[in-house]
């Protein structure tokens, strides 16, 4: 983007404060922290199928399954103060993640991975801003990571628009494992790599029953951006080698959103996606989910999505890839490719909750509450062949 | 990078405009729908992890950017 460019852009985000600000003649206060303390447990279930594994370089089996938890707990510490804690685990199976080694079924053909963050947020009523920090870490078998970022909210025009702006940069290490017949005549250039990420999100109120927003993101990532243990075969029986990717990876995606409630028991959630970055992948995304309100506490929610991406210039099939090139990738992930996914949401919600306990305290506080119940499955098809099938659950609780 | 000007353009245009709309508290009873969330539903962060190790493309949809090799 050019300076011209860039100028253009800010004038007319500055409009937006501008329009706004001229029109409040009432006083608009942001909401403060209430006092309960909310908790979401959450768990899905993944298994995909394929044959176009990048460890055996474009080819052999996908076979992965992957067994996901996390808990979300966000608590208020008064009218303006909150902290809340995101952590969780993954176990997964990866029968291509044992082709690393042939010879014997290795230990990373299960792993465990866990993370956590923690964040920390305090509004300024008066202003209507709020002000975050959160650090967090995430480990693995061969990839360990931590990171850190802050984020600025303004909410203005009654709370109608609302600016979003977040940075958050990560820094990760890899215990570099090569394919077994490479060893030791492999070297990756570094063991590092680092990610750096900036976000500006801008939701507005269009009209009382359809608002918009728009999230612009840059992602700047460098280090080790090629998977040690994926393998490249060389065109011609020229021999193999692993996976070759340049040290530096910019990536551009612009989102919107349009929420739209046509009618009493209708809503209409869509999203679009324009991506793009400097490995030569442009992609479009479209999502439509349509909640169906059966009763009041009770929602259906079909969905569905479509994906579509350029392949990356690194990317060639099993044996079509030169020795003489730079760089090299027979990962699919980064092919030319179409992606569907469809599939049901369920939502229970009643007003007073699910399950509640008793009042803890005379004063009919220390109620815990299972507030909501929520589940998503689906089906997910790539045209590399590769198909998948996941189901997800929410519970959610409260505590005041 | 067209497409990706002309969006950017469109949007903050179409948002300057409509910066103009102001809906009253009172008035925002489908607004405070959660299903009238702008963001994806906290359930759906599974998939959004899968999505971006499955395809090239990545974000501006509250997903992991970073943070993880997503190598198998």
């Amino acid at each position: 983007m050019n300076l011209k460019t860039f100028l253009l852009a800010t004038c007319l985000l500055l409009g937006q404060f501008q329009l706004t600000y001229a029109q409040d003649s009432t006083r608009y206060q942001m909401k403060a922290n209430t006092n309960e303390i909310e908790a979401n447990f959450l768990s899905s279930y993944y298994q995909q199928e394929g044959n176009n594994a990048a460890v055996t370089g474009g080819i052999g089996t996908e076979e992965l399954s992957d067994f996901a938890n996390v808990l979300i707990v966000n608590i208020p510490l008064d009218s303006v103060n909150a902290v809340s804690l995101y952590g969780g685990a993954d176990y997964y199976t990866s029968a291509s993640t044992d082709n690393i080694d042939n010879n014997v079924s290795s230990s990373s053909s299960y792993d465990l991975r866990g993370f956590a963050t923690v964040s920390y947020s305090r509004k300024n009523l008066f202003r209507n801003e709020t002000y975050g920090v959160h650090i967090g870490f995430s480990a693995e078998y061969d990839y360990n990571s931590i990171s850190a970022g802050g984020s600025y909210t303004k909410e203005w025009n009654h709370g109608n628009s609302e600016l979003n702006v977040q940075g958050q940069a990560f820094f990760d290490r890899w215990i570099l494992i090569y394919p077994i017949e490479l060893r030791p005549d492999v070297e990756a250039p570094t063991a590092q790599r680092q990610s750096f990420n900036g976000q500006i999100n801008f939701f507005q109120v269009l009209t009382k029953k359809l608002q918009a927003g728009i999230s612009g993101e840059f992602v700047y990532m460098t280090g080790l951006l090629s998977t040690p243990f994926h393998r490249v075969y060389f065109a011609n029986d020229q021999g193999l080698d692993i996976e070759r990717l340049p040290d530096s990876r910019l990536k551009i995606p612009v989102g919107v959103r349009l929420n739209y409630f046509p009618f009493d028991r209708l809503v209409l959630r869509s999203y679009y996606r324009y991506y793009q970055d400097d490995f030569g992948i442009a992609a479009n995304t479209f999502e439509l989910e349509t909640p169906i309100k059966i009763s009041t506490f009770f929602t259906v929610s079909p969905f569905y999505r479509y994906h579509t991406q350029t392949a990356s210039d690194y990317f060639a099939p099993y044996q079509q890839h030169l020795p003489s090139e730079e760089f090299y990738t027979s990962d699919y992930d980064l092919s030319a490719l179409d992606s569907h996914k469809m599939g049901l949401g369920i939502r229970y919600s009643p007003l007073y909750g699910v399950l509640r306990s008793k009042p803890m305290r005379k004063n009919e506080t220390g109620i815990l509450m299972l507030k909501t119940l929520e589940a998503r499955f689906g089906y997910y098809s790539r045209s590399t062949g590769l198909t998948a099938y996941f189901g997800s659950i929410n519970l959610g609780f409260s505590f005041k | 990078m067209k497409t990706l000007k002309r969006l950017i353009f469109t949007a903050l245009a179409c948002g300057t405009l409509s910066s103009c709309v102001s809906v009253k508290a009172y008035q925002k009873m489908y607004l405070n729908d959660q299903d009238m969330a702008l963001s994806a539903r906290k359930v759906e962060v599974f998939e959004t992890n899968f999505e971006t190790y499955r395809e090239g493309a990545a974000g501006a949809n509250g997903g992991k950017v970073g943070g993880g090799c997503g190598c198998n």
